[in-house]
């Protein structure tokens, strides 16, 4: 069993290598003057309507971002529960259903508070 | 450690990643063509199949351009940060019987955890260009994850719960029936959230260019665009490996080969999705984030206690389970679009209907004749009395009197005469600027003796300005085809105008003697 994570890290090891060649190729190819490399001012300026760039776009985020997050990590944590319970359903019977309901109805009790308190409303 | 096995299937993915990457590029860019009455590229190669060839060639020769003002590091980074886990999740999915990588005990997991990894990924992109496009872009990205992820990873623990493990290998041999009849809702569910997590229409938020110009890779070029362009159709793939495995039972089927049978059911998958794609337009952020978190997210703990109670009371999944998952599947859809109505009362079953409605249509596209024009081969014909370009002589009928001249609002015609040795004018000089003109064909309305006829052509392309001066020889009546604008009496001479080189066109619904071209 062991093995496969071997083979997992070898093969992450292997991707990786893969995916840092891929954009050295063009560089190697413009050493050999295959691939133009001509930078200019204008070329190398920020895309946007022709004019130069007002500000940095290095901006602060919307705290609205934020209460989705708390939910999002609240119930990605969820599931990880779930998944061994998943797994073992079989033997934990309906004791293990009711004690995974009673689980998530405490979770599902501030899901609708999140809901009934328009946290999930882009306003 | 088995070094053979390790190596042989570390060059198999690879090859299959960018092989079926490639098939995958061409083969959405033909169906997305026939979804929509085209051809789709059709010059490389036969069928175009060397298209997406042709293209990595001519991405690779591009320069790669880095945005001063952006970060170097995070802007290099980027791209391989989101290649690498796309290539990874493929160490877990079996191509066929005893044909993977690491069949891992914790397989869904690992391909949930890797997967979402790109993300991070499409951030550094957008944030490492420094650019407000790429930035929104990225934006959207977090948002959109933190919403799907959810009901994605949800969706999957009913698939567990049937098959007792989380090892790949082990869910494939557990369908004896397809997950996808005993997890109808989860399926959807799973499809959904899968085409959020790839960036593909209808979530495709990331890159909407008709928003944000690219999206998270505006400030891309060369080959670090290619990466993310084989990215999307590398995730396309792994998705479609995904569902396969885990809702159409892998690599079993009767008659073929496994690894054939593996191929056929991740190109159907693919099929849908481009289908989809062909067919819904893009959704907004927030209605993308409420439709996840109040309808998606709810349905998918529903499906998972659902299908609990079903794997304690009918272990072996019996027939009329299945009908009755359909049935709650179908249910619980109508049933949460009733109670729960989102923001104006926006109800998902109402869509329902228009959503099937409008695969239905797409769908019947696909058996319709293209009405590509392959145009230097195939030419339309035009209108009868089109204003085309290059105005027509008449030497023989022209007496000189110089009215178009006079008439001509941009004053592009000039002529020069002398008298003749009977009487009238002889025309020394007619140079028309073809440059200037602006096709109003006032100089042949005010001709009286119908010297000059508007040109029937459409194709004007000169590699000097001077050259679109006409002279007395090339605007010669011979050599060219005349328009029937203010012309009538040669109207009948003309060809009619034709709108298809091949078939006819008709509208969507099929009303044919509707209007003169049908179409419009």
């Amino acid at each position: 069993m062991l093995d496969n994570y071997g083979y997992i890290g070898i093969f992450l090891i292997v991707a990786a290598v893969f995916a840092i060649a891929l954009p050295l190729i063009p560089y190697i190819l413009s050493l050999l003057g295959i691939v133009p490399r001509k930078p200019d001012q204008v070329k190398s300026s920020t895309y946007e309507c022709g004019m130069d760039t007002v500000g940095s776009s290095w901006v602060q985020f919307n705290f609205r971002y934020y209460l989705f997050a708390l939910l999002f990590v609240i119930f990605d944590v969820q599931v990880v529960f779930l998944y061994p319970w998943a797994v073992a359903i079989r033997q934990l019977g309906l004791f293990g259903i009711i004690e995974m309901l009673i689980f998530i109805s405490i979770l599902i009790v501030g899901f609708i508070y999140a809901w009934r308190k328009r946290t999930l409303e882009w306003k | 450690m088995d070094w053979a096995h390790l190596g042989i299937f570390v060059v198999v993915i690879i090859a299959f990643f960018l092989i079926m990457a490639m098939v995958f590029i061409w083969l959405e860019r033909r169906l997305i063509g026939r979804f929509q009455i085209r051809l789709g590229p059709n010059r490389a190669g036969p069928f175009g199949v060397l298209q997406p060839v042709a293209d990595a060639i001519k991405v690779l020769i591009k320069e790669d351009i880095v945005p001063a003002r952006g970060d170097r590091w995070v802007h290099f980074l980027a791209p391989i940060i989101v290649f690498t886990p796309i290539l990874m999740i493929f160490a877990v999915i079996p191509f066929g019987e005893r044909a993977i990588l690491a069949d891992l005990n914790i397989g869904i997991l690992y391909v949930v955890a890797i997967s979402s990894i790109g993300t991070i990924g499409v951030f550094m992109a957008g944030w490492g260009s420094n650019n407000k496009y790429s930035l929104i872009g990225a934006m959207r990205t977090v948002a959109q994850m933190v919403s799907y992820e959810i009901p994605l990873v949800l969706s999957t623990v009913g698939v567990v719960l049937i098959a007792g493990s989380l090892s790949m290998v082990s869910i494939v041999e557990g369908q004896s029936i397809p997950f996808i009849l005993l997890q109808p809702l989860g399926f959807l569910i799973y499809f959904l959230g899968a085409s959020a997590e790839m960036n593909r229409t209808p979530f495709d938020l990331l890159e909407a260019e008709s928003e944000i110009v690219a999206g998270f890779h505006t400030e891309y070029s060369g080959l670090k665009f290619a990466m993310f362009y084989l990215t999307e159709y590398g995730h396309a793939l792994a998705v479609s490996a995904i569902v396969t495995t885990l809702y159409l039972s892998g690599w079993m089927g009767p008659g073929l080969p496994a690894f054939l049978w593996f191929l056929i059911k991740v190109f159907f998958v693919f099929f849908l999705v481009v289908w989809v794609r062909s067919t819904l337009p893009r959704f907004r952020v927030d209605q993308l984030m409420g439709f996840a978190w109040k309808y998606l997210f709810p349905l998918a703990l529903v499906n998972i206690f659902v299908t609990a109670f079903e794997v304690l009371l009918w272990p072996d999944f019996p027939w009329p389970v299945i009908f009755a998952n359909i049935f709650i599947a179908g249910a619980l859809i109508v049933l949460w679009s009733r109670l729960f109505p989102l923001e104006g009362g926006v109800r998902f079953d109402r869509y329902g209907l228009g959503i099937a409605k409008g695969l239905a249509l797409t769908f019947r596209h696909l058996f319709r004749t293209p009405i590509t024009v392959q145009y230097p081969e195939e030419r339309l014909n035009t209108s009868k009395r089109i204003r085309g370009n290059e105005l027509l002589w008449d030497d023989e009928a022209c007496n000189g009197c110089g009215a178009c001249a006079r008439a001509c609002p941009v004053g592009i015609i000039n002529l020069e005469t002398r008298r003749g040795p009977e009487k009238g004018l002889l025309v020394e000089r007619l140079d028309i600027d073809m440059g200037c003109c602006l096709f109003c064909g006032l100089c042949v309305e005010a001709c009286p003796l119908g010297a000059l006829f508007m040109g029937r052509g459409y194709e004007r392309a000169t590699y000097r300005r001077g050259q679109l001066v006409m002279d007395k020889e090339r605007l010669a009546l011979a050599g060219g085809e005349p328009s029937a604008y203010a012309s009538p009496q040669i109207e009948a001479a003309l060809p009619e105008q034709t709108l298809l080189v091949k078939g006819e066109m008709r509208g969507s619904r099929g009303h044919k003697g509707e209007g003169r071209w049908g179409w419009r």
